[in-house]
């Protein structure tokens, strides 16, 4: 029998068998039939990370362990699951959720909707794949699988050129990245005869930093950086991202590019002393969000504007990364959270206005407030918790992660970081007045769907950020897991 | 009445009220501020039964747990130092609420022509509201974060009134307040994190730890930058013109005499009282700064055409005693700090009104297009004389009382030990001169000598726009015959300062 985290199972198999479905749903004529498996199988998975989760406390060590066929560590494949993979795949589930039950609308106009979920609900396998991957190959698996997907989806609308070329230009600087990241794996195992993150880190942890060492951290941040948009490796984000269909934006900036970040987390806290990376990943924070931010507020178009602000926010979280403490990395996590449900929400409204108005210029979206009043609202909303406003969530993961930098000595950093945080107000601000000003833009309200999934996204925006000890508390034995949990988790993988 | 919880009814009846009074504006349009009034009127009367313990000292706490992983608690505190300063910000709320239902009736109508739609009302009123919450809870406040969470909380309704109903160019305007004072705020941050890392805590009660440590400098002087910006000192006051002017009159009406002072009572709160020692260090700074700044708003108060750009220059040069009061670092002093807060709060709330109201009869606020409005106007020109006399501190009212305990503090402190407390207390003295030249004078230009043309028909406000205003005028009176209800308060939680 294969051995495989139920919501992944879930989600491979649901994915797998969705052609069928999409088939049946088109020969029979049943309506919503593919729709409504899409958001079966994304239900099932979010439901399926609870038990996940208690299996996981339950487990000695708190890790549990799960071999793929093919012989056991340190050369077989394997899923080690602890509470950090389990968060990130419920961060994953909950937005994949909400971004499908928008899509059913957002998408009804469009032609081959089976490919487009198929695809979607691959994605999603993958992030989860990746999330709780216990080696290098089973997570590079899963990480083309998330990669190839999201290609496609970018492209999706291909009867414009803006998509093939968005896509294109996508797919060639993530396929470098991939590279690069085969490389380091080639590199791993040359240096340590396996992929398993447990053994290299037993094996790599300690040792003094040789020029072989150095190249493997430099590809590892190539590849992984370029996935989660790292300045200077960014530079394809701001295309694909706006070019993609809305909910796919939403999951590209959400967590796709987050994914990425967990996945380099993991990889160098496992493998590298903190000493290595503390400096580099400081100085990325940096240019970064400073970069990314002085970009964001020169753009007239909405959706690019947010893209260059995921990539701010990128720079937000490197802050916590960069600290190497277990509250630094707690920071960081929050603020994926966090940021799937803004930045996601943000994705979704401005695709409803896409949709309702048919432009991406904010200029063009003057008086929008007063026709699409609960998409406007929603909308500033996620804006406000970008921003870092108090009352939002975005504040909560901000305060922490800025603090983090405070309390890991470098005081510096997180004056950069606020300064940062209160520059991009400028940018976030300027859409709110342009959709609160008066002007002739006409459209109409979204579907009520989307506006729902707006509206709630919106609310817990406001609940978690007024009350965020629920999500602090995951994150924070996460974040403790992957930091002080090295020594459980080698002694799980291989044995005391 | 401690078992009814007050302080958390002050703080979330408004709040609650919040969607009520928008639905009702919704269907009702402007009567909404009369509903809107109905909660604060509610909240004024929680905190004045709080009064009289606070006059003795007692300090009234409230506290809840909030997210204790991050170390957060949500406190609420009710003592002689923070209760007139909830009293001055309630009360003014409540009858710039009910000023509001003409005045923005009147700025609707001339921003949507005759259709006005009743969301601009709901929204103004909601917004109104929830500014209110955050001033409250700021001034509540028991720990940094939270007092940072209602900080940012009072920005941004007051910004979107700004940007929504302000005159001129109000979405630069807006832009321009939100940034800068944001960015103070961030700087805020900063040290409020900083304090975390160093006592373990965010509580108030903690901040007395940093006092010897070696980073505590940079502590205070984050602090110090946060809150001089939001109290617009000369260097951090370039938002403060425009944004007084462009707002609307009955937001100006809170920004300048409620918010804005809301910085110096965090200073004495987070810096004098627990950080005496390094606070010493910052002195002269301060005393120089505040100078400065009194001495350039008096001047280029003198210079203005516009009424409001007038008054909002003239804010600056009592925010400027108001820093005084702070420095002079005697309990006197900062008392008169905290009480000349509520006066020119009472003051310059009536002479913003005032604005409005000519704004609205006039059409105008340029001073050289009015006067002799007195026989037209008797009961505003009254009004604008006793808000003038509140804030220049002439007897009886109660800026001659919180003015003179400035004074008293300056003279009588630590600063006056040294040459620069003796010329720092003659140049205010110079000062107030020129505080009632620039005062009387525009009262003299648009009230006194021949009719303008053009203003035969003019006549006072109705009567409720008028009637807030001649309520804060007796109280500033009142306040003025009767300081000790202020004072003891003020006195029973800085005397520990007394040297």
């Amino acid at each position: 029998m294969i051995n495989i985290p139920i919501p992944l199972l879930v989600l491979l198999l649901g994915g797998g068998v969705l052609p069928l479905i999409g088939l049946m749903a088109e020969r029979l004529h049943v309506k919503w039939l593919r729709e409504g498996w899409t958001i079966l199988i994304q239900a099932l998975a979010l439901y399926s990370v609870y038990p996940l989760y208690r299996e996981v406390r339950a487990a000695e060590g708190r890790i549990l362990l799960k071999y793929l066929p093919g012989g056991a560590p340190p050369l077989g494949g394997c899923f080690e699951i602890d509470v950090l993979g389990v968060y990130m795949a419920g961060c994953i589930s909950l937005l994949a959720l909400l971004v499908a039950i928008y899509s059913t609308r957002y998408m009804e106009h469009e032609g081959r909707l089976t490919e487009f979920y198929t695809l979607f609900t691959l994605m999603n396998a993958g992030m989860v794949g990746v999330a709780m991957a216990g080696d290098f190959f089973t997570l590079f698996v899963f990480w083309e699988m998330m990669c190839i997907s999201s290609y496609v989806l970018v492209s999706f609308m291909k009867h414009r050129p803006g998509p093939i070329e968005a896509g294109f230009k996508y797919f060639m600087m993530s396929a470098t990245g991939s590279a690069f990241l085969l490389l380091s794996m080639s590199l791993l195992y040359g240096m340590t005869g396996t992929l398993n993150f447990a053994y290299a880190s037993a094996s790599l942890k300690a040792v003094e930093p040789t020029p072989w060492l150095l190249l493997l951290f430099t590809t590892l941040l190539i590849g992984f950086g370029i996935k989660s948009a790292i300045v200077p490796f960014h530079t394809w984000l701001p295309d694909a991202h706006p070019e993609a269909p809305g909910p796919i934006s939403a999951m590209l900036s959400g967590i796709v590019i987050e994914t990425g970040l967990y996945a380099l987390t993991r990889v160098i806290y496992l493998t590298f002393p903190v000493s290595i990376f503390k400096p580099t990943f400081a100085a990325l924070s940096v240019v970064t969000m400073t970069l990314a931010n002085i970009l964001a507020l020169l753009q007239s178009d909405l959706k690019r504007m947010l893209a260059y602000s995921s990539i701010s926010q990128i720079g937000y979280m490197l802050v916590g990364i960069s600290t190497g403490t277990a509250y630094g990395l707690m920071g960081a996590l929050l603020h994926i959270f966090n940021h799937s449900l803004m930045k996601g929400l943000a994705f979704l409204c401005a695709g409803s206005i896409v949709h309702q108005l048919g432009s991406r210029e904010i200029s063009e979206m003057r008086g929008l407030g007063r026709r699409m009043p609960f998409t406007s609202l929603s909308l500033s909303i996620a804006l406000l918790g970008l921003g870092g406003v108090p009352t939002t969530n975005g504040f909560v993961s901000k305060f922490i992660l800025f603090s983090s930098a405070i309390g890991a000595g470098m005081p510096i950093l997180a004056v950069i970081g606020v300064l940062n945080s209160a520059l991009s107000m400028a940018y976030y601000l300027r859409v709110i007045i342009t959709l609160a000003a008066r002007g002739e833009a006409s459209a109409e309200e979204a579907p009520a769907i989307m506006v729902g999934i707006s509206l709630l996204m919106a609310l817990l925006i406001v609940i978690f950020g007024v009350w965020p000890q629920p999500v602090i508390r995951y994150a924070d034995i996460a974040s403790k897991c992957l930091l002080q949990g090295v020594g459980r988790y080698l002694s799980a993988v291989m044995g005391p | 009445m401690s078992q009814l919880y007050p302080l958390t009814q002050i703080l979330i009846i408004p709040l609650a009220a919040t969607p009520v009074v928008y639905l009702y504006a919704r269907k009702m349009g402007r009567s909404a501020g009369y509903v809107a009034a109905i909660p604060l009127a509610y909240t004024l009367l929680l905190l004045l039964t709080l009064l009289p313990e606070a006059a003795k000292g007692v300090k009234h706490l409230e506290s809840y747990t909030w997210a204790p992983s991050i170390g957060l608690t949500f406190g609420l505190l009710a003592d002689g130092l923070s209760i007139w300063m909830m009293i001055t910000i309630n009360l003014l709320a409540l009858l710039m609420s009910i000023y509001s239902v003409r005045y923005i009736d009147h700025r609707v109508k001339e921003l949507f022509g005759g259709e006005s739609p009743s969301t601009a009302y709901a929204s103004y009123y909601a917004l109104y509201l929830l500014y209110e919450v955050g001033m409250m809870g700021t001034v509540m406040s028991t720990n940094l974060i939270q007092f940072y969470l209602f900080y940012e909380l009072m920005l941004v309704p007051s910004w979107l009134l700004i940007n929504n109903y302000g005159y001129g160019d109000r979405e630069r305007v807006g832009l321009l307040y939100f940034l800068w004072t944001h960015v103070g705020a961030v700087i805020l941050l900063v040290g409020i994190l900083s304090t975390y890392w160093i006592t373990g805590s965010f509580e108030f009660s903690a901040l007395s730890l940093i006092a010897a440590k070696p980073q505590a400098p940079f502590i205070v002087a984050a602090f110090l930058i946060g809150f001089l910006t939001k109290m617009a000192v000369f260097g951090l006051h370039l938002w403060l013109p425009d944004t007084y002017t462009q707002a609307p009159t009955s937001i100006t009406a809170l920004l300048s005499p409620a918010m804005s002072g809301i910085a110096p009572y965090a200073i004495v709160r987070f810096i004098v009282v627990p950080m005496y020692p390094v606070y010493q260090r910052f002195q002269p700074i301060l005393v120089a700064w505040a100078l400065i700044t009194l001495i350039y708003g008096g001047l280029m108060s003198l210079a203005q055409d516009d009424v409001k750009r007038y008054l909002a220059y003239s804010s600056m040069s009592q925010m400027g005693y108001i820093l005084l009061g702070v420095a002079s670092m005697s309990t006197l002093g900062t008392s008169g700090a905290i009480f000349h807060y509520v006066s020119h709060g009472f003051g310059k709330c009536i002479l913003f009104a005032v604005a409005g109201a000519l704004l609205y009869r006039i059409g105008t606020l340029s001073i050289s297009r009015m006067g002799g409005l007195a026989d037209r106007m008797p009961v505003t020109a009254t009004l604008t004389l006793l808000g003038i006399f509140t804030i220049a501190g002439v007897p009886p009212t109660s800026g001659f009382m919180s003015k003179w305990m400035i004074f008293a503090g300056v003279f009588d402190g630590p600063l006056s030990t040294s040459l620069m407390g003796i010329s720092a207390a003659t140049v205010i003295l110079l000062m107030t001169v020129i505080t009632i030249a620039y005062g009387l004078w525009i009262v003299k230009r648009i009230f006194f000598g021949p009719l303008a043309e053009g203003l035969e028909m003019v006549e006072d406000p109705p009567a409720s726009m008028e009637a807030p205003l001649i309520i804060l005028a007796v109280i500033a009176i009142l306040v003025g015959l009767y300081p000790r209800i202020v004072s003891d308060c003020l006195f029973s939680a800085l005397s520990a300062l007394h040297v």
